[in-house]
């Protein structure tokens, strides 16, 4: 895992800014669904971490890009965080380097990285670096996930369904 | 209580490494003056009050923070307090997030030989970490100040239960779990 800069994880996208990034992806991709609620049960968050590794992970490099933290300061612990970043060799604060570059291999760190995203309620934003899948989670517990193909979209609703995520609206 | 003062600091870096210690069994056995971990918790278990009854174990994950940071204001006092991990491998649980936590603090054995986190009072932020994860896999765990006063003990199997002889203690963690609507299993 590599831990980035938001002008690093720039210059990996062709000189793009991260924002402008996952705005147009946001954009381009179709909804899976419709928003869905976050599971709030610890062990949910655990087994859906696990869940998107599996779906994202096993076709090419993917991004976990944490945009938003300290709004239910309360439910949230940055020690466990940090301590976990440090044993990677990673020193600095999350607002300097807010995004981790996963290889296809690495997914026991992309599980515990996204597994705190949810644990501490953050804004998060996790894609695959071809641009083919997005999932956008927000602090006031909600995700939305968005593909760019109708296979992906199937197979996302499919899991996401067999997992038990209720939608939003429903 | 102020819950703010007890927030972790924004900044990465420790102003003091943490003075935590992971034993082994054995190593405890010789922390408590030759009685085994095991001998000395189902002592404490028979010999503490109760407080109010057996707890469901709260699932939501900010709870389960919440929580971890209350018994770190609570217990963590004057008294060494340990946190021994007697199980786990039942509930979904990440191994990866604990094992990375203590290679941080530069502990490398995997958790079945060295289960036992022996922390001091300035060793808040540790301990919340640790308890945290204990909540978020659904462990078994005992939590025990050295002195013998308190005794917290969590169940895979979704409860929590406090022990203490210190009455003062004892009224706080009744009032504070219920202020997050933590309910007992029996009512």
């Amino acid at each position: 895992m590599k831990i980035l800069t938001k002008e690093n994880a720039s210059e990996m996208l062709g000189g793009k800014s991260l924002d402008t990034f996952v705005g147009q992806l946001s954009n381009r991709l179709r909804q899976v669904g419709d928003a869905y609620s976050t599971p709030r049960d610890s062990g949910a968050k655990t087994a859906l971490s696990r869940l998107f590794a599996y779906l994202l992970l096993r076709k090419s490099s993917v991004c976990v890009y944490v945009s938003g933290w300290g709004v239910w300061g309360s439910s949230e612990n940055l020690d466990l965080f940090y301590g976990y970043r440090r044993s990677l060799g990673e020193n600095r604060p999350l607002i300097d380097a807010p995004v981790h570059l996963f290889e296809r291999t690495e997914g026991g760190a992309f599980i515990s990285i996204l597994c705190m995203v949810f644990y501490f309620v953050w804004d998060a934003w996790v894609f695959d670096v071809e641009g083919k899948a997005l999932v956008r989670i927000s602090h006031d517990e909600w995700l939305e996930v968005r593909a760019n193909d109708d296979e992906a979209i199937k197979e996302f609703a499919a899991e996401l369904g067999k997992y038990g995520m209720p939608l939003l609206a429903r | 209580m102020d819950r703010s003062l007890r927030s972790s600091p924004i900044q990465v870096a420790r102003e003091s490494w943490p003075a935590m210690r992971i034993l082994s069994k054995e190593n405890a056995c010789e922390v408590l003056s030759g009685k085994s971990l095991d001998a000395f918790i189902t002592q404490l278990s028979s010999q503490l009050p109760l407080v109010e009854g057996t707890y469901s174990a709260p699932v939501k994950s900010g709870v389960q923070i919440a929580l971890s940071k209350l018994f770190a204001y609570l217990v963590l006092r004057d008294s060494p307090v340990c946190l021994y991990v007697t199980g786990w491998g039942v509930a979904t649980e990440h191994l990866d997030l604990f094992d990375g936590y203590r290679r941080s603090v530069g502990e490398k054995r995997p958790l079945i030989e060295a289960p036992v986190h022996l922390f001091e009072r300035t060793d808040e932020d540790v301990f919340i970490s640790v308890l945290c994860m204990v909540f978020f896999f659904s462990w078994d765990a005992s939590v025990f100040d050295l002195a013998g006063r308190s005794l917290l003990q969590t169940s895979h199997d979704g409860w929590l239960e406090v022990r203490t002889s210190d009455e003062a203690l004892a009224k706080d963690v009744a009032v504070e779990l219920a202020s997050y609507r933590v309910p007992l299993l029996s009512r």
